[in-house]
C-alpha cells in the first residue's frame, strides 16, 4: 500500500511529464475504441442490409439456382408446395417470404438499362425490407393490382415518374417472350446506389403471372427470432429435394469484411506501440533521474521486486489515467455516433448492389471494446515499463548512490 | 555552426531517448508511405485498365450523348466520324484514334442469359489505341463477320469455349428487340472485369447492323503524353466544334476516382494519429530535455547566450530527432513498399465474384511515389521542430541567475 502511496506522489514530481505520457496513451486509446466502434457499425449495417435486401437471414434455392445464379436462372425455380412449407416448419422460423428475382432491359428506344426486378409479397416484406418506409414518392405496392415501385435513380434514367406506365419486356421460365404494362405506384429510395440505380419491384402474382411461374418462386427468405442462431438453425432445416439453405453470415462479402477488420487490429497495435514509447521514455528518464534515490531505498533495506513494484506501479497510474480518459472520450464519442450515426451517402450512392453499405453508418461500440480498449492501454503501458526497470534492479545500492 | 554542433551532442547524451522518440516518428511516416503506395497501385492498376481497354484516354461523343456512367444511349450518336478524324489529323500528341460502339446487350448461350456490354470495334484501327488484341489468351481475334470475343471469366459463367455459338438479343435504334447468332472466336483476359465479366467485343459494321445505324457512338483517343491531357482535350474540343464533346477518362469515371480520393483521406487521417502521437512523444523528450538542463541553460545565458541562440539550439535537437525519425521512417516505409511493389497482395480468393465497382482484380500491387516519400520526410521534420516549440518556450522565461540557483 505504501508503494502504491509512493508511486502516486511520484507521479506529481513531474505532472507535465506524466500528463504528456498519459495524453498519447488517451489519443491512442480513444482512436482504438472509435475505429472499432465504426468497424462494428459498418458490419452490422452491411449484416443489416444484407438480411434486408437479399438474403434474409437464410435464403433457401434450388442448388442448380445457387450455382447458377449469376444467370438468374429462372427454369431452376423452386416449387412453393404445401410440403415444403410443412417441412419449414420450425419454432425460430417467423416469416417465410417467397421471391422471384429477374433481370431485364428496359427503357424507351434509344436506351437500354439493364435492371433488376423482385417479384414480391408485398405484405410480407414490409416486415423484411422495410420498403414501405423507404418510399419518397407515390405509394407502396399493393398485391391486388399491376402496379410497381422503382429506384430513385432509376426512375432519373428513365425519365418515369409516380402515375407513368413501365412497360417490362423479358422472357418466361420456359424462354418465350413476355411482356406487361405496370403502372409505376411509387418511387423508393434506399441510399445504395447498387439498389436505387436498378432495382423495381412488382407483387408476387404479377411476377408469376409474367413469368409462368405458377405456384413457384426463385427463392424463399426466411426471417428467423434470432439472427445468432441462423447458421444452427439452417443446419437443422430438414428438406426433400436439392435444396441450398445459406444463412446471411455466409454471404462473402461480410466474409471479406470480417477479413478486413483484422488488418485493422495490426494498426491497433501500431498506434498503441507508438503511444506507449512515450510511456517507455518518461520510464527510462524516470529511472535516471531517481537512481540515487532508488540505491537508497535499496540501501535501506527495499527489495528489487518492491523498487520493481513501484516503478511499475508508476507506469500504471500513468497508462490508467491515459487509457482511463482514452475509455472515456471514446466511448462518449462513440456512443454519441450511435445515436447520431454519420451520412455516408456520398460514398454509398456509388457503392455496388453487391456490397450494400451505407447509407447512414451508425457506430456500434459495445462495453466490451471501451473495457478492452482500457485494459489493452493499461497493459501496454505496464509492459514498457518493464524495459527500464529490469536494469534498475541490476543496481549495486552502494554504486548508486555514488551516481551524480 | 558551434550550436548545431552543441545540439548534435546533446541528442546524444540520452541515446535510448533519442532512440525511441526517433523511431516512433519513423513508424508514422512508414505508415503513411505505405497507404500511399498501396491506394497509387490501386489508383494506377484502375486507371491502366480503364486506359487500356475501356476509354483511351480521351473520347469524343456527340454533343448530348454522355449523360451519366453507365448509360448507353442511342438517339445521340457520331453520324460522320470522318468528319472528326480530318480535324483532328494534324495534332500531333494524338497516338490513335479508333471508332468504337457501345451497347447495352443480353448474352444468351441457348440456356441462360445475361446483360453485358456489347462493344464493336474497327480490327485496323483497335490496336492503335486499345490492348484488346494481346490478351488474347485462347482461340483467336475478330476474323470472319460473325465472331465475337469474351472475356475468359464469362465464358466461364456461361459455360462457353473458343467455337461455342451464342445470341445477342438488343434493341437497335428505334427500339425493335434483334437478335443475331455468334461464334465464339476467343477468349479474352483483360485484368478489367468490365471486359473479363461483362462485356463482348464484336466487329463495329456488325454491330451497326444489331442496332440499324450508321456512324458510331465514340471516337477513343490514345496520346503520347498523358501529362498535357487537358491541353489535348481543350485543342481537340476546338477543332470539332460545338457538335461534339470531348471527355477524359477521368472524367468519366468520376465516381471510381472520387471513391479512392476519399479513401485516401480515410488513410491519411489514420495515419496522421499515429504521427500526432509520435509528436507527443516529441514534446514530451524535449520537455525533459529543458528541464534537465535548466541550470545549463541558466549558466548559457548568463554567458551572453540570447534567447534566440537558445531557441535555435532546441530546434537543432528536435530537428535532427525529426531527420533520423523521418529517414528511418522513409526506409521503413520504402521498404514495405518494395515489398508491394514485387510481390503485390492478393486479394482475389476473398473477393470471388463480388461487384466491388472499382475496375481492378484484386491483386493489388504498389506503385511508390517519391514525390510522397519526400513530402512525408519534410511533414516529418518540419512536425518534429514545430513541436519543439512549445517546451522550448520555458527555456527563454528562465532567469539566469534563478535558473543557475535550480536543482
Amino acid at each position: 500500500m505504501y508503494l502504491l502511496k509512493l508511486a502516486y506522489r511520484n507521479f506529481f514530481r513531474n505532472t507535465r511529464r506524466s500528463i504528456i505520457s498519459g495524453i498519447s496513451v488517451a489519443i491512442a486509446i480513444t482512436v482504438i475504441i472509435f475505429a472499432q466502434s465504426y468497424m462494428r457499425g459498418v458490419i452490422e449495417n452491411i449484416s443489416e442490409n444484407i438480411v434486408r435486401l437479399i438474403s434474409g437471414h437464410i435464403r433457401i434455392t434450388t442448388k442448380e439456382y445457387d450455382r447458377r445464379e449469376r444467370m438468374i436462372p429462372l427454369s431452376e425455380a423452386l416449387d412453393l408446395t404445401p410440403e415444403l412449407y410443412d417441412e419449414l416448419n420450425h419454432e425460430e422460423i417467423l416469416i417465410i417470404s417467397p421471391r422471384i428475382k429477374f433481370g431485364v432491359l428496359l427503357g424507351e428506344k434509344e436506351l437500354n438499362i439493364p435492371a433488376l426486378g423482385y417479384a414480391i409479397d408485398p405484405d410480407k416484406e414490409t416486415n423484411i425490407s422495410g420498403l414501405d418506409k423507404r418510399i419518397i414518392e407515390g405509394s407502396y405496392l399493393d398485391a391486388s393490382s399491376n402496379g410497381t415501385i422503382i429506384g430513385n435513380e432509376l426512375a432519373k434514367r428513365l425519365d418515369i415518374g409516380v402515375g407513368d406506365t413501365l412497360t417490362i419486356i423479358t422472357r418466361t421460365a420456359y424462354d418465350s417472350p413476355t411482356g406487361i404494362n405496370l403502372l409505376v405506384k411509387g418511387i423508393f429510395s434506399i441510399g445504395i446506389g447498387g439498389m436505387d440505380r436498378s432495382v423495381f419491384y412488382i407483387p408476387l402474382n404479377v411476377g408469376q403471372q409474367l413469368l409462368d411461374l405458377e405456384d413457384r418462386a426463385t427463392e424463399l427468405v426466411i426471417i428467423v427470432k434470432n439472427p445468432n442462431k441462423a447458421i444452427n438453425i439452417a443446419r437443422e432445416i430438414r428438406l426433400h429435394g436439392d435444396y441450398s439453405i445459406v444463412p446471411f453470415q455466409y454471404n462473402p462479402i461480410l466474409k471479406y469484411i470480417n477479413t478486413f477488420s483484422f488488418v485493422y487490429s495490426i494498426f491497433y497495435a501500431i498506434i498503441l506501440i507508438v503511444a506507449c514509447s512515450t510511456i517507455a521514455n518518461t520510464m527510462i528518464m524516470v529511472v535516471y533521474e531517481r537512481t540515487k534515490e532508488i540505491g537508497m531505498m535499496k540501501a535501506m533495506g527495499l527489495n528489487n521486486l518492491s523498487v520493481a513494484g513501484l516503478l511499475t506501479l508508476e507506469a500504471g497510474i500513468i497508462g490508467f489515467v491515459g487509457s482511463f480518459l482514452g475509455a472515456v472520450i471514446g466511448g462518449i464519442l462513440s456512443y454519441w455516433l450511435k445515436y447520431q450515426g454519420i451520412d455516408m451517402s456520398m460514398m454509398s450512392s456509388s457503392t455496388s448492389a453487391d456490397m450494400p453499405y451505407g447509407p447512414i453508418i451508425y457506430f456500434s461500440p459495445t462495453p466490451m471494446i471501451i473495457i478492452t480498449g482500457f485494459l489493452f492501454g493499461l497493459l501496454a503501458a505496464i509492459i514498457v515499463a518493464f524495459l527500464p526497470i529490469t536494469r534498475i534492479t541490476k543496481l549495486e545500492p552502494a554504486k548508486a548512490l555514488r551516481t551524480v | 555552426m558551434k550550436i548545431l554542433n552543441l545540439a548534435w551532442r546533446n541528442v546524444f547524451r540520452h541515446r535510448r531517448r533519442t532512440l525511441i522518440t526517433a523511431a516512433a516518428i519513423s513508424v508514422g511516416l512508414a505508415v503513411m508511405i505505405y497507404m500511399d503506395t498501396m491506394m497509387n497501385g490501386l489508383d494506377n492498376l484502375a486507371a491502366g485498365n480503364i486506359i487500356d481497354f475501356e476509354t483511351g484516354h480521351l473520347e469524343i461523343f456527340a454533343k448530348g450523348y454522355y449523360r451519366e456512367e453507365g448509360l448507353f444511349p442511342l438517339d445521340t450518336i457520331i453520324e460522320n466520324p470522318e468528319f472528326i478524324l480530318q480535324r483532328i489529323a494534324k495534332i500531333k500528341t494524338i497516338k490513335g484514334v479508333t471508332p468504337r460502339i457501345k451497347f447495352q446487350c443480353r448474352v444468351n448461350n441457348g440456356i441462360d442469359e445475361l446483360p453485358v456490354l456489347g462493344i464493336g470495334i474497327d480490327i485496323e484501327k483497335e490496336p492503335k489505341v486499345f490492348e484488346t488484341a494481346n490478351t488474347v489468351v485462347k482461340g483467336e481475334y475478330l476474323k470472319n463477320p460473325d465472331d465475337i470475343l469474351i472475356g475468359k471469366d464469362l465464358a466461364k459463367d456461361m459455360d462457353l469455349d473458343v467455337g461455342s455459338f451464342l445470341t445477342i438479343i438488343t434493341r437497335d435504334r428505334y427500339g425493335t428487340y434483334e437478335a443475331y447468332d455468334f461464334t465464339v472466336s476467343g477468349l479474352i483476359n483483360t485484368g478489367h472485369p468490365l471486359l473479363d465479366r461483362n462485356a463482348v467485343l464484336m466487329h463495329i459494321n456488325i454491330a451497326q447492323r444489331l442496332l440499324s445505324m450508321y456512324g458510331i457512338t465514340e471516337l477513343c483517343i490514345k496520346t503520347r503524353d498523358d501529362n498535357k491531357l487537358m491541353q489535348l482535350k481543350n485543342e481537340i474540343a476546338g477543332k470539332i466544334g460545338k457538335d461534339f464533346e470531348v471527355y477524359t477518362y477521368k472524367e468519366l469515371n468520376a465516381g471510381i476516382f472520387d471513391l479512392s480520393e476519399m479513401k485516401r483521406s480515410g488513410q491519411f487521417m489514420l495515419a496522421l494519429v499515429v504521427v500526432i502521437i509520435a509528436a507527443i512523444g516529441i514534446i514530451n523528450t524535449m520537455l525533459m530535455a529543458v528541464m534537465e538542463r535548466i541550470p545549463e541553460i541558466g549558466m548559457l545565458k548568463a554567458m551572453g547566450f540570447g534567447n534566440y541562440n537558445i531557441v535555435k539550439m532546441f530546434i537543432y535537437e528536435g530537428g535532427i530527432i525529426g531527420i533520423f525519425g523521418s529517414l528511418f521512417g522513409c526506409f521503413l516505409g520504402l521498404l514495405a513498399s518494395l515489398h508491394l511493389v514485387y510481390y503485390g497482395l492478393d486479394l482475389s480468393h476473398m473477393l470471388e465474384n463480388i461487384d466491388i465497382i472499382y475496375p481492378v482484380k484484386f491483386i493489388i500491387t504498389g506503385e511508390i511515389n517519391y514525390m510522397t516519400v519526400l513530402s512525408v520526410f519534410i511533414f516529418g521534420v518540419v512536425v518534429s521542430v514545430i513541436v519543439t516549440l512549445w517546451p522550448v518556450r520555458k527555456a527563454t522565461k528562465l532567469q539566469p541567475v534563478e535558473a543557475l540557483r535550480h536543482v
